[in-house]
């Protein structure tokens, strides 16, 4: 008893030690001339003080901001600079754990530099991201977040993860959140817990990766995302082969949508009774991007209703079940359509009616990759865009490619095309050496409309100088009455000899517009991938 | 439609509503009908306000021109630490989403990159520690300290 109470005696002194400490050190501090923080007084607190009181450089200024300026000025900062932030001084000890905004990434969170582009998992040798994270968690004590983001790759712990999402979703705040997951091996993937399916806080959904998403059926209480605008699902597993529905059902005022389909969300589920619906019927609805797998698309049904589109990406092959229809509003499109290997007649039809409902488009945006598919319609009528005023080719090219033709045909059937565009890649150099085959434009018993009255501007990025393509463009720049700017970006693998040869020719072309300003760069490496 | 703000040293300001009204604070005292007279800012001197205008009206000025808006902005911001937390400070009182943004944004861009001590240097916080409580700090996070 005695011992135990001499114990809690020297506990008690060594406590009151160092506050004594702690008070005498701030009392130096301010005897330096340092302000003392202030507690927080959002909205009220004057800032007359600060610069015009005195010229004294040796004022910690910032520590006068309210904790919640504090704490947002700490949200921009990358999670390991925040944590760290805690060692400053006292008052900044806890701040960092207030910050309703948590960004675990595992590529940049033990880095020290602020990485635009992460490289691949960085691999610590004393420290695991599963600890750091997992430590992060445990000091935060569960503070409301808002916005939650985590990238884990490399050995993710699902369990753990499911607890903090869960943990996240009662303290009901939550705004945003992104989760990109992997699991290596063969554990059972994360399982969203349904309590995600009832946020009426939640603004914006991304996941991608091993997670099983399971929504509960709407006629099951009222389970819908009130406040759901941004949905962004990348390769998930599904728990039923209706689940896709029924997500999308709950959205009433999404504006952004974007979604993946392919086989292996439905893994393990067996074969569906009929076909799977993916019906997109949102009035609200402005951007829509979907990945359609190709594969075995005779198993699935695409139907897209949404009458305020504006815009539309599509990445995928036809199956018979894809309806796109309601689009008046929609502005620009952007569409690689993957090629029936049959080259049926029907698939022909298949694209035709998918086309009509883009026809009133002012931007399109087309791969090149199985483009000529665009010239088969032609047994169902020409289609014509009649608003067309930008149109771009992109992707990567190989120098026998016959698909020349579609912008010849483009051309001939956008009468208003203001911008034409050409953004490609070569595919493979050693082609260079065996490209022997010669293609020619096709000849044309007029000139297309928009070349002598409406293009203004030819844009040409990777340009190899290959013989269609000098041809393509003597042919634009004779018959382009009206364009303003030409720019040619050659393909920077080229030897400075053949960049010069180029350019030799290319200033050498007629040209009937005289306002029309050549623009020829030389080209550089671009290591990052080129954005649409 | 002109309004008249009056800053903490009694200077006053004329400027249009379709620029005031990028601070909700004072769009929220217009939609009340309160904005018909001249309306103090006991929180905001003069040079701070001066700033904070030029902001909103740039921002009506160049709402198309998401380039020119960037190159102002990144100018806009280049002030020294006493003027960064005026601005700070006032847009938060003002309630202007952007400029409170861009300031926090700045701040933070200060101390990226920076050990504990350069960034106690930068912004003259005074280190209040005794070195037994810094380890333990440090312990707690030791991931996040390792250089």
């Amino acid at each position: 008893m005695k011992g135990q109470r001499r114990e809690s005696m020297e506990e008690e002194e060594e406590e009151r030690r160092s506050e004594r400490q702690r008070i005498e050190r701030a009392e130096r501090a301010e005897r330096r001339g340092v302000l003392r923080a202030r507690p927080c007084g959002c909205g009220g607190t004057s800032s007359n003080s600060l610069s015009s009181s005195s010229a004294d450089d040796y004022k910690d200024v910032i520590s006068s901001l309210p904790d919640c300026l504090l704490i947002h000025i700490l949200s921009f900062l990358p999670t390991r600079a925040s944590v760290a932030t805690s060692i400053l001084s006292s008052r900044w000890r806890s701040l960092w754990k207030l910050v309703p905004v948590l960004d675990l990434d595992q590529r940049t969170l033990f880095s020290q530099s602020d990485t635009e582009y992460p490289g691949p998992t960085t691999t610590n040798s004393n420290f695991s991201f599963l600890d750091a994270a997992s430590n992060i968690w445990t000091l935060r004590n569960a503070i409301p977040l808002s916005k939650l983001r985590l990238h884990w790759t490399s050995n993710c712990d699902s369990f753990l993860v499911e607890t903090w999402v869960q943990d996240t979703l009662l303290r009901g705040s939550l705004q945003e959140l992104n989760l990109y997951i992997f699991i290596n091996g063969p554990n059972p993937p994360l399982e969203m817990p349904t309590t995600l399916f009832f946020s009426s806080t939640l603004v914006s959904l991304r996941l991608t990766g091993d997670i099983l998403l399971n929504p509960p059926p709407a006629s099951a209480s009222a389970s819908t995302f009130p406040s759901l605008r941004i949905l962004v699902i990348g390769g998930v597993r599904y728990a039923k082969h209706n689940s896709i529905s029924t997500l999308l059902a709950a959205c009433p005022v999404l504006q952004d949508l974007s979604l993946s389909v392919e086989t292996s969300n439905f893994y393990g589920l067996g074969e569906s009774a009929g076909k799977v619906n993916v019906i997109v019927l949102i009035p609200t609805l402005k951007t829509l991007y979907v990945q359609w797998s190709a594969d075995d698309c005779w198993l699935y049904k695409l139907q897209i209703n949404t009458p305020a589109l504006e815009w539309f990406r599509f990445e995928g092959g036809l199956g018979e079940d894809v309806v796109l229809e309601n689009l008046p509003n929609l502005v620009e499109a952007v569409i690689e359509l993957d090629d029936d290997d049959s080259n049926s007649v029907d698939y022909a039809k298949r694209v035709f009616d998918f086309s009509r409902p883009l026809l009133n488009v002012q931007s399109l945006k087309l791969s090149i990759e199985d483009a000529e598919i665009f010239c088969n319609p032609y047994k169902y009528g020409i289609p014509m865009f009649h608003n067309l005023s930008s149109l771009m080719f992109y992707g990567e090219h190989r120098p026998d490619w016959c698909a020349w033709d579609v912008v010849q045909l483009m051309l001939c059937q956008a009468p208003k095309l203001q911008i034409l565009a050409l953004k490609l890649t070569l595919e493979d150099q050693s082609y260079h050496s065996d490209f022997k085959r010669h293609y020619h434009l096709k000849e044309e018993f007029y000139v297309p409309e928009c070349l002598s009255s409406h293009l203004t501007t030819f844009y040409y990025e990777g340009f190899s100088g290959h013989g269609i393509e000098m041809e393509l463009v003597r042919y634009v720049l004779k018959e382009a009455k009206v364009l303003k700017t030409m720019k040619i970006i050659v393909e920077s693998n080229l030897g400075s000899k053949a960049k010069h040869c180029i350019h030799k020719k290319l200033m050498n072309f007629r040209r009937s517009s005289r306002t029309c300003q050549i623009e020829f760069d030389e080209g550089h490496l671009d290591l990052y991938m080129m954005s649409l | 439609m002109a309004l008249e703000l009056k800053s903490s040293d009694n200077k006053i300001f004329e400027v249009e509503e379709l620029v005031a009204v990028q601070s909700e604070t004072i769009k929220s005292l217009v939609e009340d009908g309160c904005a018909d007279n001249v309306i103090p800012l006991p929180n905001v001197d003069s040079k701070t306000l001066e700033l904070v205008l030029d902001w909103c009206k740039n921002h009506v000025d160049m709402k198309l021109d998401e380039e020119k808006l960037k190159e102002y902005e990144d100018k806009f911001i280049e002030v020294d630490q006493a003027v960064l937390y005026d601005l700070l400070l006032a847009a938060n009182y003002l309630n202007i989403k952007d400029l409170l943004n861009r300031a926090c944004q700045k701040v933070a861009d200060m101390l990226k990159g920076k050990t504990p001590e350069q960034i106690r240097e930068t912004l003259n916080i005074v280190n209040d520690f005794s070195p037994e409580e810094e380890e333990e700090i440090r312990k707690e996070n030791l991931w996040a300290f390792e250089e």
